[in-house]
């Protein structure tokens, strides 16, 4: 009906980019939990079905957007697992509302590659149905809505919140340059207005938090531990762990206290999906009974404590049917409690052939992989683990394989595509996260259950019971599913390499001075069993009881020697040149371009800029200025021209303009510009015509431009 | 004039408070690039309509037409400055049209098409313009153009059939064939009349005019136009109708109404002028005096039921003189 101005253009790609914006926060889960493939379709369908219908009445657009979110969620909730379809009630639904609007992760739904598919078609539907009847600034709110849901839910970068944010203002303001058939001069101040928003987000903070949109994320872990009650760690990056003591236990054995348990792996990071470890009919431990005494030093969200927690005292949390720790409450220093445990199975003459079933509930949240996940991980495990036959033995493999393959260092490279991708197949650095995170991928893509646990090690033992554990000693490990017998421990990191890191550290710590390092008698040396007399500040080292080491499971080839059977998994090998899946396999040096995101942010900073200076006429006006300042060089004839060009832009600017056809010398006589310039047209006149000029002249008519240009500019309320 | 927020504007304001307060509440995730670039955009805008200097609006519009018609109006945009502006034209009720126009002041024309749907004297204007900022977060308002008064005229009827009975009543023949003789110009002749060959061979240099036998005392004819009743439309009607079908025939017509009165004359402004008194043409009672004096009395009684034109004190019904298809189907002219 109407034609398109290029205004529309820009708004209708104004309105993509916001969409584009939500559906690459959509895409990103349904790439860690599958189904984007799904999710591509569905959003070309919404699009074309929006094409379509767009002559359809705003009523029946609205009621079509709605039937088909409800759909969605219909299909969503009959493919969540029975239990939360069960539990489903108005109050639970306004609960896991809220909890959403307050930052809990998209992520950590249960089935949310589902749930992903099922909400994306509704809002891009409106947007594009609104986009096609040129109503931009509904289908911008439309779409900038959908995307506000996921920066309250804490899923949309800080670039990718600004991109959305940008392209919904420029959506709105193209909108209404298109009904007003505006014309350049107001793209001009969208395009300055957008980059004021850019320099001042970038700079302003309103509300803390966030990172600067202009940078690509920065890979350096700086928290004083990597456990932390967030839903989600980060994997990789440099890490620097506080040296300072979290907390004093008092325990039977040294154990690893288990801080908190995550299932579902993003690429780079691992999140907590809700009701982990609620899963029913789990075979109970069957190990030692351990009772702890924790004392808190320092402010703690988790509560540490051995696997698997029995009974606790003294501190007011949920114990999970499979026996993890919920809902703590933040522990102040001071804080003390008591937990009685039952250590996870260990007996490997008993697991180690151990093939049955493994529960449905399991196999549905321990077995995800991200889709990055390359196929060359896939065939190495394959590899590492054919001679092994049941998922105990498999675990051995990819355990002694890590061990054996990568070093351990604090100082591991960061990358912005798949960790695990990065280290298995061509870093040779890591640290425990990236040992835990490879070892726990590769068992699933194995189809063996297995998950991330971050927690801390036994720290250092200061009596014949008591231990101090620090933030260096946080540490991240896995536990594998054994049928029958439930999780069982593994540590895929080196273990004398780790713990020399960490001495390492509290010693530098100690040496500096800082405070909290020490307590309960830590910095008088370790404690050693009477009987032995080695001086090792290490405990787990030291120990060669075998009790010790079966909660604290380190190097367990060490004292069980390779398994039987199969010939040294450690011994295979990444292959060479590998391509493809991984990406950019070898391309360390070359360096990384920033994210598309950050790309377009830093292109519309520079056009909003350049856009800024044409509007203001800065550029002209400095031009100018300089042109009249500037005399050129030349033969007397071309010096005494040039100042006269001046001169007649000064009297253009100060009278009025020299007419088409009008002669100089009648312009002159017209304007009566005074005795200065009078002689600078005498001048040229001269030189141009009877081309008697000399230098003197020229030096002349040079002087007296330049008088005129600063007589000119100092007149303020002539410049324009 | 006062800055005021849009509905846009008060949206976006909400969302950056609503984002700060979560942000504080809930923790900040990326809430600080939404906060941070609503509140430079609202800020920004602001600046922008607050600076936003007063438009000039000229408009161009039509003085009169007859009911029915459509017409166009021209505003011509300006300001010192460039910006988005939303003019509001108030279009009184006898016109339909095009009211709301979004375009920047930069000295262009907007036109836009005017019905004039029903007769009277109807306003176009005053204008209101509307200064927005480009994104549409605030607004400014100014009151630019002031009101233009149309006339729109009655409707008229070709009283093509019964026409002689109108001229026989009021004692005119139209018999131009037999010559009378030829007379000096009066102001009001009607053109066709001049003898061109006479007016030659006078020496003055005068226009001469040809005077037909049947033309005498009566080529001045007065109409009397009242509307006791609910129907001055259609009384108005009547009365531009008989007007408009004697000034044709080459009487020259005067008209009377309970607002005023014009002396007969002939040509198109007086023509136009008789169609402007009937334009403003209101329900009313005539002085006595006027209608004794006229020679066609046009109108309707308080009933309303029909309309009247009394000639030589005979009482005829208007819709003899329209013809067969009178009252519904009446065939228009635009005159």
């Amino acid at each position: 009906m109407l034609t398109e101005s290029p205004q529309d253009t820009a708004a209708a790609a104004c309105v993509a980019v916001v969409v584009a914006t939500y559906v690459s926060v959509l895409y990103d889960v349904t790439a860690v939990v599958g189904k984007s493939a799904s999710l591509v379709a569905v959003v070309a369908g919404a699009l074309v079905l929006a094409g379509v219908l767009r002559a359809l009445p705003q009523k029946y657009a609205f009621g079509l957007a709605v039937g088909l979110l409800a759909a969605g969620l219909v299909a969503y909730l009959l493919s969540v697992p029975r239990a939360y379809y069960a539990a489903l009630s108005p109050m639970r639904v306004v609960k896991d509302t809220v909890a959403l609007l307050t930052g809990y992760s998209v992520l950590r739904m249960p089935a949310a590659g589902t749930w992903a598919v099922a909400v994306a078609p509704a809002p891009t539907f409106l947007a594009a149905y609104f986009t096609a009847r040129r109503e931009y600034a509904r289908a911008a709110a439309l779409a900038a809505g959908a995307l506000g849901f996921f920066v309250l839910t804490g899923d949309a970068s800080t670039t990718v919140t600004l991109v959305g944010v940008l392209a919904a203002a420029g959506a709105v303001a193209f909108g209404t340059l298109a009904l007003h058939e505006a014309s350049t001069r107001q793209v001009q101040v969208v395009a300055a207005v957008l980059a004021v928003m850019i320099v001042a987000s970038a700079t302003v903070t309103a509300v803390p938090g966030g990172r600067s949109p202009l940078v690509p994320a920065e890979a350096t872990t700086t928290a004083g531990s990597l456990v932390n009650a967030d839903s989600y760690v980060g994997v990789g990056g440099e890490l620097r762990l506080d040296p300072q003591v979290h907390f004093v236990a008092e325990s039977d054995q040294p154990t690893y206290y288990r801080g908190a348990v995550y299932d579902r792996f993003t690429g780079n990071g691992w999140t907590q999906t809700a009701d982990v470890g609620t899963e029913q009919g789990m075979p109970p431990p069957t190990g030692d009974r351990i009772t702890q005494r924790i004392t808190v030093e320092r402010q703690l969200d988790i509560a540490p404590a051995a696997a698997v927690p029995q009974t606790i005292r003294g501190l007011d949390a949920e114990l999970t049917e499979g026996g993890l720790l919920r809902e703590t409450p933040t522990l102040n220093p001071g804080d003390s409690y008591e937990v009685v445990s039952r250590a996870p199975p260990d007996d490997r003459r008993r697991l180690a052939d151990e093939t049955g079933a493994v529960p449905d509930e399991i196999r549905d949240r321990y077995l995800q992989t991200p889709e990055s996940t390359s196929d060359d991980v896939v065939d190495l495990a394959d590899r590492i683990t054919a001679g092994a036959d049941s998922p105990y033995r498999q675990a051995e493999a990819i355990e002694a394989w890590l061990e054996a393959n990568k070093e351990y260092s604090l100082d591991a490279p960061n990358t912005q595509g798949n960790l695990v991708n990065e280290f298995v197949l061509r870093g040779q650095v890591g640290y425990c996260t990236y040992y835990a995170s490879a070892m726990a991928v590769m068992l699933r893509s194995q189809g063996v259950p297995a998950r991330f646990v971050v927690g801390f090690t036994e720290g250092q033992r200061v009596g014949e019971d008591e231990y101090v554990v620090r933030g260096v000693d946080s540490h991240a490990w896995v536990e594998v599913y054994v049928p029958d017998h439930g999780w069982v421990t593994f540590d895929p990191t080196p273990a004398s390499e780790r713990t020399s890191a960490e001495q390492s550290e509290v010693e530098e710590a100690r040496s500096e001075g800082v405070e909290g390092v020490d307590t309960a008698g830590s910095e008088n040396g370790t404690w050693t069993p009477p009987q032995n007399t080695t001086t090792t500040t290490t405990s787990s080292e030291s120990s060669a009881d075998e009790q010790l080491n079966r909660t604290a499971p380190q190097d367990r080839e060490s004292y069980l020697g390779t398994p039987d059977g199969v010939e040294g998994p450690e011994n295979i090998t990444v292959p060479e040149g590998l391509s493809g899946g991984g990406g950019d396999v070898g391309g360390s040096d070359s360096p990384d371009l920033p994210p598309l995101t950050t790309l377009a942010v830093w292109a519309v900073l520079v056009v909003g800029g350049l856009a800024a200076l044409r509007y203001t006429g800065i550029t002209d006006r400095a031009y100018r200025a300089l042109w009249l300042r500037w005399l050129p060089d030349g033969s007397p004839g071309e010096e005494v021209e040039a100042a006269f060009q001046r001169v007649e832009y000064v009297l253009g600017q100060r009278y009025r303009e020299r007419r088409s056809g009008e002669t100089v010398r009648e312009y002159v006589a017209d304007v009566a510009p005074g005795e200065a310039a009078e002689r600078v047209a005498a001048l040229r006149e001269r030189a141009r015509y009877a081309e008697r000029v000399s230098d003197e002249d020229a030096t002349e008519a040079k002087r007296l431009a330049r008088s005129l240009a600063g007589e000119y500019s100092r007149l303020p309320f002539l410049r324009r | 004039m006062p800055v005021s927020l849009t509905r846009r504007g008060r949206a976006v304001a909400a969302v950056a408070l609503l984002a700060l307060v979560l942000g504080y509440a809930f923790g900040g995730r990326s809430l600080n690039a939404v906060v941070v670039p609503a509140v430079v955009l609202l800020v920004a805008t602001r600046l922008y309509a607050s600076y936003v200097p007063e438009p000039y609006v000229e408009r161009i519009a039509p003085r009169e037409g007859h009911q029915g018609e459509h017409r166009t109006v021209e505003l011509v945009v300006d300001a010192e400055r460039s910006y988005p502006v939303t003019l509001r034209e108030q279009l009184g009720d006898g016109l339909r049209g095009d009211t709301v126009h979004h375009v920047e002041t930069d000295g262009r024309t907007v036109a836009y098409d005017i019905e004039l749907t029903h007769r009277g004297v109807h306003a176009v204007g005053p204008c209101r313009a509307r200064a927005t900022d480009p994104f549409g977060l605030w607004t400014v308002s100014f009151l630019v153009a002031d009101s233009h008064a149309v006339r729109v005229f009655p409707r008229v009827h070709s009283l093509d059939d019964t026409a002689a009975l109108l001229t026989g009543y009021v004692g005119i023949t139209d018999e131009r064939e037999q010559f009378a003789g030829v007379r000096e110009y009066e102001r009001g002749d009607p053109l066709r009349d001049v003898n061109w060959k006479a007016s030659a061979k006078r020496p003055s240099g005068s226009l001469a005019v040809t005077e037909f036998v049947g033309e005498g005392a009566s080529n001045r004819v007065t109409i009397a136009a009242e509307a006791r009743g609910p129907r001055p439309d259609s009384v108005a009607e009547a009365a531009a109708s008989v007007a408009t079908h004697l000034l044709d025939a080459g009487i020259a017509v005067g008209i009377a109404t309970p607002d005023g009165r014009l002396d007969p004359a002939h040509g198109d402004p007086h023509r136009r002028r008789i169609l402007g008194v009937l334009a403003a043409f209101e329900q009313g009672h005539l002085r006595r005096r006027y209608r004794d004096e006229a020679d066609i009395f046009v109108h309707a009684p308080e009933s309303g039921e029909h309309v009247s034109v009394t000639v030589d004190g005979e009482d005829h019904r208007y819709a003899e003189f329209v013809g067969s298809g009178a009252g519904a189907g009446r065939r228009e002219v635009v005159a």
